[in-house]
C-alpha cells in the first residue's frame, strides 16, 4: 500500500519545517519541540491579539501543539507550514471566542508590560490599548489584516464572513483606532 | 486618515510588544500528550453564511426600506428581439392596486414554436426585505399563443403586492427569457400615474445584489419623485456611498447636511411621526455623522416606536455592546430572550446578536432556541446553522439530523426557490452544489463523532460530482489511511488532472503512488482524471450570450470591440479596479494567470472601472502588470456581463458565450482547459 505523504515541494527556508513535519508525522515528539521553539512565540502573540487574552492565547497554543502530532498527518498544503500553523491557530482562537470557553479576560495592555523596556515610543502603548479596546469583530479583522498580514479573502474564510465584510470591519477598526490614538483626519 | 498617521500606525504595529514562548508552556503541552489527550484541530474554515458582501450594512440602511421601483426605465417594453430575448408588454403599464393587467409577449425564435409559455414572478409587498434571499417565486400566469403569434394572458396582482419582477420560460423551465437578466418589472402606481413610494422602494430592494447601478438610479428617481420623504434622501446617501464611493460625497455632503437640518426643523416639532420617519431620521443623521441629531432621533425612536425594526436593532446592539464590556453574556442572553418575546422577528440584527450571544454562553438549549429564531428570518442559512451545530458535541446529532433533512429537501424540485433568471437545469446544478457542501459537513461530523467509515462513505458521495480539488485530496488521504488505496488513487488522479496542480502536485503524487502502480497505470488514472474533469466542469458550466458588439476603450482613446479582441478564441475576461482592496490583492496572481493563459493561446481582456490614463499606465508599470487593460467607458461590458463589483472573472468559449463566471482565480486554469 502506498504511503500517502504530503506532497509539498521542499526547498530553501521551508526545508527545516518540512523535515520536522515529516519526523513529527512518524511520531518523533522531539520534532514537536523544535517546531514549538520555531513558531510558538509568533503564534502566542497572534492568539493573544485574536482572543484578547494572554491566558486564552496560552490555551490556544497548547491545544495547537497537543493536536499537532495527529493533525500534521493531514497537512498537505501548498504554502509554508508556518502559514498553515498560523491559520489553524486563528481558527482555534476564533473558535474559543465563539464558544465562550475563554477562561478570563486579561487586557492586552498589561500582557506585554514585562517587555516594555526594550520597546519604543508612546504610540505603541496607545496602539496596544487601542487594539484591546476594539470590539471583538473589528479587532480580529484589524489584527489579522494589518498586524498579521492575512488578506481579506483569507480573513473572510477564517472568520466565516464575506471579503467585503472584512474590508468594512477593517475600515471601522481604523476609524476607531484613529479616534483612540488621536491624530489624522 | 492622513498618510503620516497611517505611517505612524504601521510603525507602531511593527513595535507592538512580543510575549515570548515559555518552557512552562511546552512542559504543559508534553504533560497533556503524556496523558494521552487528543485535540482535533480545526483544519477547515467555517462556512461563510449565504449573504452578500454587505447585506447587514444594507439591511441596516434599508431596513426601513419598504420598496422601490424603476420609474426611469419604466415602461421597458421595447427590447432587443433576437434568438433568446423577446418583448413583453403590460397593459396598463402603470397599474393601480389590484388592477387587471393584460400581458402580451413576442417570443424570440427559441420560444416561438411553443403553444404555451409560463410567466413567473417574484411578488413584493411594502415590507419585502432587501435582496432576494428569502423571497419566493411563483407562477403568475400561463401565456397562450394567439393566432397572430403573440403570447397573451391576463393577470391581477394580489392586493398586497406593490412590485413584481417577471421572467418567461417554456413549460419545462429549460429555456428562460430573463430580459438579459434585467427581468421585467411592474410597479403599482397611484391615481396620478406615479409609481408609489412603496413600489419604488421594493424595486430598490429587488435590485440589490443583482444590479446595484440600477438600484442607485432608482434611488435618485425616488428622491426626485418623493423629495419630501426623508427616506428618499437617506437611501440615496446610502447608494451614493456604495456606488460612487466616499470620495464622491465631498460634492454632495454639504447639501445632504443642509437637508438633514431642514428635515429636523420640520419633523422634530411634530408629536406624532411614523416609525419609518423616525428610523430614517436616525439613519440619515448617523450616516452624516451628526451625533447630536443621531442621539435625538434614537431617543425618539426608542421611546415612540420601541418595537419598530430599527428600534429593535438599536436595542439588540445595545445589549450586545453591554455584554462585550461587562462580559455578562448570560444576562445579555436573558435580555435578548425578553426582547424576542416582546417583538418577535422584527429585525435581522436581533437574531444575529442573539445567535452570537447564545453561542458565547454555550448552553445548547439557548443555541438551539436562537438558531430557530435566526432561521425564522434567514431560512436559507439552515445548512450553515446545522453545520455549526455539528461542531458542538452536544448538538452534533441534531446538526446531522438537520443536514440529512436538508439533503432530502434538495432532492425535491421546488420552483418557489428557483430564481427567475435560472433554468431548471441550472437550479439542479446549484442544488447539487449545496448537497455536496452538506455531504461534506455531514461526513466531517461523522468522522468527528468517531464513525469514520460512515463519514468516509458520506465524503465519498460528496466527491462523486463537482470539482473540489482540496476536498479530493482530503478524502484521498482519509481513504489512504483506512486502506482504500484504489479509491485514494482514483481521487489523486483527479487532483493530478487539474492544471492548477502542475508544478507542485503531479510529480509528488506520482512519486507517492508509484509504490503500488506503474507509470502506465498512473498515466491512465490521470487521463481518466482529465476526462472526468471535463465532464464535471462542463456539467457546471452556464451558457449565456452577450450583446453582439460590446465596446471598450483602449489606451489612447481608441475603441475596441470585445468580439474582435476574442477572435474566436477562448477568452478570459477580468473586471478589476485599483480602488478595490480585493482587486488589488489579486493583481499579482492575475498577472501570473494571464501570462500563462496568453501562452496557451487564450485571449485575455481585463476591464477597469476608470479611463485608461497615464496615471493608470504608471500604476501598471509600478505593479509590473503586463496584461492588456481596457476601460468600460460606455458601461456596455458591465451591462453585458451583468457584472457588479470587482474582482469578477468570466470565461467565454470560442463562440463568445459566457461559460464560467466565478470569483476564484485558482479554478480558471481547469475551466479554460475544458473549453480548449
Amino acid at each position: 500500500m502506498p504511503v500517502l505523504e504530503p506532497s509539498i515541494p521542499i526547498k530553501n527556508e521551508r526545508s527545516d519545517d518540512a523535515a520536522l513535519v515529516e519526523r513529527l508525522s512518524s511520531g518523533d515528539l522531539e520534532a514537536l519541540d523544535a517546531l514549538f521553539h520555531r513558531h510558538a512565540t509568533a503564534l502566542l502573540n497572534l492568539a493573544r491579539r485574536v482572543t484578547g487574552s494572554a491566558v486564552d492565547a496560552e490555551d490556544v497554543v497548547q491545544d495547537l501543539f497537543v493536536g499537532l502530532p495527529v493533525a500534521v498527518r493531514r497537512y498537505s498544503e501548498r504554502g509554508s507550514f508556518g502559514a498553515w500553523l498560523r491559520t489553524v491557530t486563528v481558527r482555534l482562537a476564533l473558535d474559543r471566542v465563539r464558544r465562550g470557553t475563554r477562561r478570563r479576560e486579561v487586557a492586552l495592555d498589561h500582557a506585554g508590560e514585562q517587555h516594555a523596556a526594550s520597546e519604543t515610543p508612546e504610540v505603541r502603548w496607545d496602539l496596544e490599548r487601542a487594539i484591546a479596546a476594539l470590539p471583538h469583530d473589528l479587532r480580529v479583522v484589524f489584527v489579522l489584516k494589518d498586524v498579521e498580514g492575512f488578506s481579506h479573502a483569507e480573513i473572510g474564510r477564517l472568520v466565516g464572513i464575506r471579503t467585503g465584510t472584512s474590508e468594512v470591519r477593517l475600515h471601522r477598526a481604523m476609524r476607531a483606532l484613529r479616534r483612540a490614538l488621536g491624530g489624522g483626519t | 486618515m492622513n498618510d503620516s498617521w497611517m505611517r505612524d500606525l504601521k510603525t507602531a504595529i511593527t513595535r507592538l510588544p512580543v510575549v515570548p514562548e515559555s518552557p512552562e508552556l511546552l512542559r504543559r503541552i508534553h504533560a497533556r500528550l503524556a496523558a494521552d489527550e487528543h485535540v482535533i484541530l480545526p483544519l477547515a474554515d467555517p462556512p461563510v453564511p449565504v449573504r452578500p458582501v454587505w447585506r447587514i450594512a444594507a439591511a441596516i440602511g434599508l431596513l426601513l426600506a419598504t420598496g422601490t421601483g424603476l420609474w426611469f426605465v419604466w415602461p421597458t417594453a421595447t427590447l432587443t428581439a433576437g434568438d433568446i430575448q423577446g418583448e413583453l408588454r403590460f397593459t396598463p403599464a402603470t397599474p393601480r392596486v389590484g388592477q387587471m393587467v393584460e400581458v402580451a409577449y413576442r417570443a424570440p425564435t427559441i420560444l416561438a414554436g411553443r403553444n404555451r409559455l409560463v410567466l413567473r414572478a417574484r411578488y413584493r409587498t411594502p415590507r419585502g426585505e432587501a435582496y432576494q434571499w428569502n423571497t419566493q417565486q411563483t407562477i403568475a400566469a400561463e401565456l397562450m399563443r394567439a393566432p397572430n403569434g403573440l403570447f397573451r394572458a391576463s393577470l391581477r396582482l394580489p392586493d398586497s403586492v406593490v412590485y413584481a419582477a417577471f421572467a418567461i420560460e417554456d413549460a419545462d423551465g429549460r429555456i428562460v427569457d430573463s430580459n438579459a437578466r434585467r427581468l421585467w418589472e411592474l410597479l403599482v402606481h397611484d391615481r396620478d400615474g406615479r409609481p408609489t413610494f412603496d413600489a419604488l422602494k421594493q424595486s430598490e430592494n429587488d435590485l440589490m445584489g443583482r444590479n446595484w447601478e440600477q438600484g442607485y438610479e432608482t434611488a435618485r428617481q425616488v428622491a426626485a419623485l418623493y423629495p419630501d420623504r426623508v427616506g428618499s434622501w437617506s437611501d440615496l446617501l446610502f447608494y451614493e456611498k456604495l456606488v460612487l464611493g466616499e470620495s464622491h460625497l465631498d460634492s454632495t455632503l454639504a447639501a445632504h447636511k443642509a437637508r438633514l437640518k431642514a428635515f429636523h426643523a420640520r419633523l422634530a416639532p411634530r408629536a406624532s411621526l411614523t416609525s419609518d420617519d423616525l428610523g430614517w431620521m436616525l439613519w440619515y443623521a448617523r450616516s452624516l455623522r451628526d451625533s447630536t441629531l443621531e442621539q435625538y432621533w434614537r431617543d425618539r425612536l426608542e421611546r415612540e416606536a420601541p418595537a419598530s425594526p430599527l428600534a429593535v436593532q438599536e436595542r439588540a446592539i445595545a445589549i450586545g455592546t453591554r455584554a462585550w464590556n461587562d462580559k455578562d453574556s448570560v444576562r445579555a442572553l436573558a435580555d435578548l430572550d425578553r426582547l424576542w418575546e416582546e417583538v418577535g422577528p422584527a429585525h435581522g440584527n436581533l437574531v444575529n446578536v442573539g445567535w452570537s450571544m447564545a453561542q458565547r454562553v454555550g448552553d445548547s438549549t439557548g443555541v438551539v432556541r436562537w438558531a430557530d429564531h435566526y432561521l425564522v428570518m434567514n431560512p436559507r442559512d439552515s445548512s450553515w446553522i446545522a453545520t455549526v451545530f455539528t461542531r458542538y458535541p452536544a448538538l452534533r446529532e441534531e446538526g446531522m439530523l438537520r443536514l440529512r433533512r436538508q439533503l432530502q429537501a434538495l432532492q425535491t424540485r421546488n420552483d418557489s426557490r428557483r430564481a427567475l433568471e435560472r433554468t431548471v437545469d441550472e437550479q439542479r446544478a446549484v442544488d447539487a452544489g449545496k448537497a455536496r457542501q452538506i455531504l461534506v459537513a455531514l461526513g466531517d461530523a461523522l468522522v468527528a463523532s468517531g464513525r469514520t467509515n460512515a463519514g468516509l462513505d458520506t465524503l465519498r458521495l460528496a466527491v462523486q460530482e463537482g470539482w473540489d480539488v482540496p476536498l479530493f485530496r482530503r478524502v484521498a488521504e482519509i481513504e489512504g489511511s483506512t486502506g482504500d488505496t484504489a479509491g485514494a488513487l482514483r481521487l489523486l488522479g483527479l487532483v493530478a488532472a487539474d492544471p492548477a496542480t502542475e508544478g507542485w502536485g503531479r510529480d509528488s503524487l506520482r512519486r507517492l503512488t508509484g509504490a503500488s502502480i506503474d507509470s502506465a497505470a498512473w498515466a491512465r488514472l490521470v487521463r481518466d482524471g482529465h476526462g472526468e474533469m471535463r465532464r464535471r466542469l462542463l456539467d457546471m458550466a452556464v451558457r449565456r450570450g452577450l450583446p453582439p458588439a460590446v465596446r471598450l476603450e483602449a489606451a489612447g482613446g481608441s475603441t475596441a470591440r470585445l468580439d474582435s479582441l476574442s477572435r474566436d478564441r477562448v477568452t478570459f475576461v477580468a473586471f478589476w479596479s485599483r480602488h478595490c482592496g480585493p482587486s488589488l490583492e489579486e493583481l499579482p496572481a492575475l498577472e501570473r494567470l494571464t501570462k500563462r493563459l496568453r501562452q496557451q493561446g487564450v485571449a485575455v481582456v481585463t476591464i477597469t472601472d476608470e479611463r485608461v490614463s497615464d496615471d493608470l499606465s504608471r500604476f501598471m508599470t509600478d505593479q509590473k502588470l503586463t496584461f492588456p487593460v481596457y476601460a468600460d467607458t460606455w458601461r456596455e461590458a458591465s451591462r453585458g456581463f451583468s457584472q457588479w463589483g470587482t474582482p469578477s472573472y468570466f470565461i467565454l468559449d470560442a463562440d463568445g458565450v459566457v461559460r464560467f463566471e466565478y470569483r476564484e482565480l485558482n479554478r480558471i486554469p481547469a475551466e479554460v482547459a475544458v473549453l480548449q
